[in-house]
């Protein structure tokens, strides 16, 4: 709370005014209402001008008092010019609404490509909107984190994992929000799948590094999903059914109430194998208990009202789970001996519920005090958590003659983790000082970490109750932060901003300072550089040597070890060519320090007087560096979309135990290339290809065999002997093989009966190529002598040739 | 029903198996060069003798053992052997003045036979004494050596005057000792007839019951002892029992014994799920090859055990 000092400055900064003609206003689509961003506004014969941001929002200030045109352009909508006349120290509120251009056949960029590049000072960002999501061939169905991995810097675990690393970081650097909401663990089935329905989001916004000051809390990358704001004009739907799940979207505009106007947005998915399973059971075996035991579903939800013209509200939701139940009936058991006239029923049960996943909900007030100052003040609260709870029970009764007894057995066992993230929020930006945009904000973010294991058993006369784990704790963030992003000529701007820190658990404040400079050498080619530094106060205690990963255990950085931090550096040229060809060129350098890796041997810890399990917080300190070289060339707009990626990277990391080693996600070479082409127009089908290839991951190669001598202390005497173990090279010394995938996908839009629809068919790793996940290894003996040989080893494959197929019906 | 799902099952499992690529199983391969692994103890104590075990590593081709076929007279015996061992070493341990010359034995050797076929030194004057610094030198016919130094650590001192005369179950008793400025020491306590009779001792891991380990860090004086009783309900008491001792067993440490089997003893090196436990091969105290040459000393004290 010794940030409280600092909001005074911040206000008085903001309560600045210039007392100038100020036109401003919204910007959206003419046929869904949807703001438009990035989009040009500028008065006609004048260099007064700018863009809109993520609301469709633009203010141009300093406007000479006369009558004048103003246009309004992005590329796929139609211009709008308009006249006005205003007048000296006038607010002029002037909303455009502009219509899409979309030719037969021709999808159209409906992001302004130029105009964010020409705006936009720090690098490594890049927006996928919802054709490029769709576009790019999907493992069964399209997903945003599936294609974030296909852009330069962006490397993956395995072919079961979507989760980002980003130039050297690991996922929980990383922070994915949700219409600004943080979102703990955005996976469904384990990590491959992401939470997010790709048909519910407008944008996503991805910073592979050297994000401004707004933005902290993590020194990875930032990946902001925003979600349709809603049809404002007519209620619409979208129906998606898929190989495992069916989504759908719905959305229009809120009943009209004593002039309060908005818009909702509501998208549900949910997979449904398990539920054709047991209708298969059903249809073919009559009723049964017994149920397919996984599905997952989730559901996101946003609602706006505009109270008034300056007013807005804005309730987002998002919920998700993944539901692993077994539940095995109680089964009975009767025996009988005639000869003792021994009668005995018994009866036993086991179940296993686990549930995993999260849940959001925020509500977002964003007020225009004056054309030139917006407020934005968030409230939002992000859940997850899971909770695998496991019964077994085994009771009866028994009678021999007169005699009678009964016994019961249960044992119960409950891990759980739950993270409560609350979070305020306020947020102001200001337009008033010509070349110059002013954000400043607040953050205070209250997290609630519950991690814990209780078993019990329990008999007729005993019960024993052992809670072995439990780890709680509450943090609380508080920071404060200010960013300007000044155009000091035409051709130089700089966005310099800091972020002050105070973290509950230290007793130090933390400053992360950042600067970013833009060149432009010509016109659409600039230079961009980058520095930063990042502090992060969470982590999760997982074995960094996991591939297959279902839950993240996480939590907040201990008082007694100090904040992790990465400093940033990155330099790079971007070039937009005039039809629409975007090159992008980027070198970076990471450095971090105090990460914690998890002791992955630690199990047990011998305190005074009892035994704890202590697996998630024995950490090893850590140090890590990370740099590379990035090329992208991507065509923004046309029929023919799509991109080519190359990365050249090199991530190491040091613990005291293994030196310097690369970690399990380093991969020296990467090259993606993703394409979408129409090659009928006429019958509306596309085809898209992905291709992905990379330098295998690293691994700890087995390089001989040795005795490992072990000692055994006790009151008698001490003894030792020897066992046999691997002698393993370096710590992920060698490297798997070559990766290599192509995956290839068509896509028809057609219609029945006056219903649009979709059909699709993907066809994933088509080469069949052999990408190990990690080898297998089996001992070689002699069959002859029975001599233990030496060792053989096979490719544990991952994604092998397989094809999924889809409808997609539009309400 | 059961058919038809079993159809069902079988068509998706062969769809995966014709897709799927072939496992294609390969030789683990290496250009590992085979060093010497020794494990030399170097004892002060008067009971403990001290002992060199000399293995070599294997690479990744060769077999783990060798068949033997033994004929004598008509009978025909057929056993394997170990490919690690060396059992024609020349083993030398040295304090600089004197040269000890270590012979190989096969036979078992240690309170559980656990660790046999060593090289044991068969004279009578091998006396190391505390801050005397040793050397290990080995050699063998194929070309392989190593070396090795250890500096004998002070001899424990347990303070036996401060302890009580017997020891009453359920009671505590502080234990004191010399303390030591440079070296580690091991304190394990237990009753003579732990494992037969009055006892609720779970082995090595759980350390419930009166066998209970300290490790000793340097300056460390004092340790206050009692049995630890992990579960009530395994509290057991024999009816028969009526007489134990209480043993207590004190032993120092030089800093490669330490640092092998104390600081990293218990630290698997490396884990993995297909492969199994391994390690990058330690060394402490041996230049040339891995392994351990470290010293102990040891003292010792028992009390009588009263319900």
């Amino acid at each position: 709370m010794k940030l409280f000092r600092y909001i005074p400055f911040i206000f008085t900064l903001c309560v600045y005014a210039q007392e100038t003609a100020t036109i401003s206003g919204f910007v959206r689509d003419e046929a869904t209402g949807e703001p438009l961003s990035y989009a040009n506004v500028f008065i006609k014969d004048s260099n007064i001008g700018g863009i809109t941001n993520l609301d469709g929002y633009y203010v141009l200030t300093r406007v000479p008092a006369d009558s004048g045109e103003i246009v309004v352009s992005i590329i796929g909508f139609a211009m709008v010019t308009q006249e006005f006349e205003i007048e000296a120290s006038q607010n002029l509120r002037l909303d455009f609404r502009l219509q899409q251009t979309v030719l037969e056949g021709q999808a159209v960029d409906v992001f302004g490509e130029a105009q964010k590049m020409r705006q936009l000072v720090e690098p490594s960002r890049i927006s996928l909107d919802l054709r490029t999501l769709q576009s790019a061939p999907a493992f069964i169905e399209p997903d945003l984190f599936r294609t974030v991995q296909l852009l330069p810097g962006v490397q993956t675990l395995n072919d079961f994992s979507s989760a980002l690393y980003v130039r050297g970081s690991t996922p929980d650097q990383n922070l994915i929000m949700l219409d600004g909401i943080t979102v703990y663990n955005p996976y469904h089935l384990g990590g491959i799948f992401s939470t997010f329905n790709t048909d519910a989001i407008k944008e996503a916004d991805f910073h592979a590094g050297g994000f401004p000051a707004r933005y902290g809390g993590r020194m990875g990358a930032i990946l902001n999903v925003i979600n349709r704001e809603g049809n404002t004009e007519e209620i619409e739907g979208h129906a998606n059914i898929s190989l495992i799940s069916s989504k759908v979207l719905l959305e229009g505009p809120l009943p009209k109430y004593k002039g309060l106007k908005g818009s909702w947005m509501i998208a549900g998915r949910r997979t449904y194998f398990d539920q054709f399973f047991n209708a298969l059971v059903a249809l073919f075996d009559g009723p049964s208990d017994f149920k397919f035991p996984y599905y997952f579903y989730d559901y996101q939800m946003k609602v706006n009202v505009d109270l008034s013209q300056d007013h807005r509200l804005t309730y987002s939701r998002f919920y998700g789970d993944d539901i692993l139940d077994f539940s095995f009936p109680s089964q009975t058991y009767e025996i009988y001996d005639i000869i003792s006239d021994y009668y005995e029923e018994s009866k036993e049960s086991f179940s296993i519920n686990w549930p995993w996943g999260n849940h959001t909900n925020s509500l977002t007030w964003r007020w225009l005090i004056s054309p030139q100052l917006v407020a934005r003040t968030f409230v939002a609260n992000s859940r997850y958590r899971f909770h695998f709870d496991m019964d077994f029970m085994y009771e009866g009764n028994w009678s021999m003659g007169n005699e009678t007894g009964s016994y019961m057995d249960r044992f119960t066992f409950d891990f759980y983790d739950v993270v409560d993230d609350k979070t305020l929020e306020t947020e102001l930006s200001w337009h008033g000082l010509n070349n110059h945009q002013l954000m400043g904000g607040l953050q205070v973010k209250q997290v609630d970490y519950d991690l814990g294991m209780e078993f019990e058993y329990e008999n007729l006369d005993t019960i024993i109750y052992a809670k072995p784990l439990e780890m709680k704790d509450q943090t609380v963030e508080t920071s404060i932060f200010l960013q300007d992003k000044w155009d000091i000529t035409p051709k130089l701007a700089v966005q310099v901003g800091a972020r002050v820190m105070d973290y509950s658990l230290h007793d130090d404040l933390y400053l992360d300072p950042r600067f970013g400079l833009k060149y432009l050498l010509q016109q659409d080619l600039s230079l961009k550089f980058t520095l930063g530094r990042y502090h992060q106060f969470l982590t999760i205690a997982n074995p960094e040597d996991e591939t297959l990963r279902i839950i993240d255990f996480w939590l907040g950085i201990p008082a007694d070890r100090a904040a992790p931090w990465a400093d940033h550096a990155i330099l790079g040229v971007e070039y937009l060519s005039a039809d629409n060809w975007f090159f992008r060129a980027e070198t970076y350098y990471k450095h971090f320090e105090n990460l914690l890796t998890l002791n992955q041997g630690e199990q047990i810890i011998e305190n005074d007087d009892q035994v704890t399990i202590t697996p998630f917080n024995e950490f090893y300190d850590t140090r890590a560096y990370a740099y590379g070289l990035e090329f992208l060339f991507k065509k923004t707009a046309g029929r023919t979309r799509g991109w080519v990626g190359y990365t050249y990277a090199k991530t190491m990391k040091h613990i005291q135990k293994h030196g310097w080693y690369f970690p399990l996600y380093d991969r020296t070479h990467t090259l993606n290339i993703v394409g979408d082409i129409p090659i009928s127009l006429r019958n509306n089908v596309h085809f898209s290809i992905a291709v992905q290839a990379s330098s295998g991951q690293p691994f700890t190669p087995p390089i001989g065999r040795y005795h490992h001598w072990q000692a055994y202390h006790d009151p008698f005497m001490p003894d030792w002997d020897g066992y046999e173990n691997f002698l393993v090279g370096r710590k992920n010394s060698e490297r798997l093989p070559f990766y290599f995938r192509l995956d290839v996908g068509l896509k028809q839009k057609k219609s029945i009966f006056g219903i649009p629809y979709e059909r699709y068919l993907q066809l994933i790793n088509i080469t069949n190529h052999v990408n190990p996940l990690t080898y297998q290894y089996r001992a070689k003996e002699n069959r002859l002598t029975g001599e233990t040989l030496g060792l053989e080893r096979a490719a544990v494959p991952m994604f092998p040739f397989f094809f999924t197929a889809g409808y997609r019906i539009e309400l | 029903m059961r058919f038809v799902l079993i159809s069902l099952l079988g068509f998706i499992f062969y769809g995966c198996l014709s897709f799927a690529p072939e496992l294609e199983w390969e030789d683990v391969t290496s250009d590992h060069d085979p060093v010497l692994n020794v494990f030399g103890l170097l004892s002060a104590d008067s009971i403990l003798t001290s002992f060199v075990r000399v293995n070599r590593t294997l690479d990744m081709e060769e077999a783990a053992d060798s068949l033997i076929r033994d004929t004598i007279g008509d009978a025909v015996f057929i056993y394997y052997i170990s490919r690690f061992l060396i059992r024609d070493a020349e083993v030398i341990v040295s304090n600089g003045v004197n040269e000890y010359i270590f012979e190989y034995n096969d036979y078992s050797f240690g309170q559980n036979g656990s660790l046999s076929e060593v090289y044991l030194y068969q004279g009578d004057d091998l006396y190391p004494q505390p801050g005397e610094t040793w050397t290990l030198n080995v050699t063998t016919p194929g070309g392989l050596s190593v070396t090795g130094e250890t500096i004998v650590p002070p001899l424990p001192q347990i303070f036996s005057e401060e302890l009580p005369d017997t020891f009453q179950l359920d009671q505590t008793m502080e234990i004191t000792w010399q303390s030591m400025a440079d070296n580690y020491q091991i304190m394990n306590v237990g009753n003579y007839l732990g494992y037969f009779g009055y006892d609720d001792y779970y082995g090595d891991e759980s350390r419930c019951g009166f066998w209970q380990e300290n490790i000793i860090k340097p300056e460390e004086e004092s340790w206050t002892y009692r049995r630890d009783i992990c579960d009530e309900s395994n509290k057991s008491y024999d009816e028969e029992w009526d007489e134990d001792l209480l043993l207590l067993n004190l032993m120092s440490m030089d800093n490669n014994y330490f640092d092998y089997f104390i600081k990293f003893g218990e630290d698997a090196e490396f884990t993995s799920t297909t492969l199994g436990e391994g390690g990058s091969g330690r060394s402490f105290g041996i230049e040339g090859g891995i392994g351990v040459f470290g010293s102990v000393a040891i003292d010792r004290h028992w009390i009588p055990m009263i319900p």
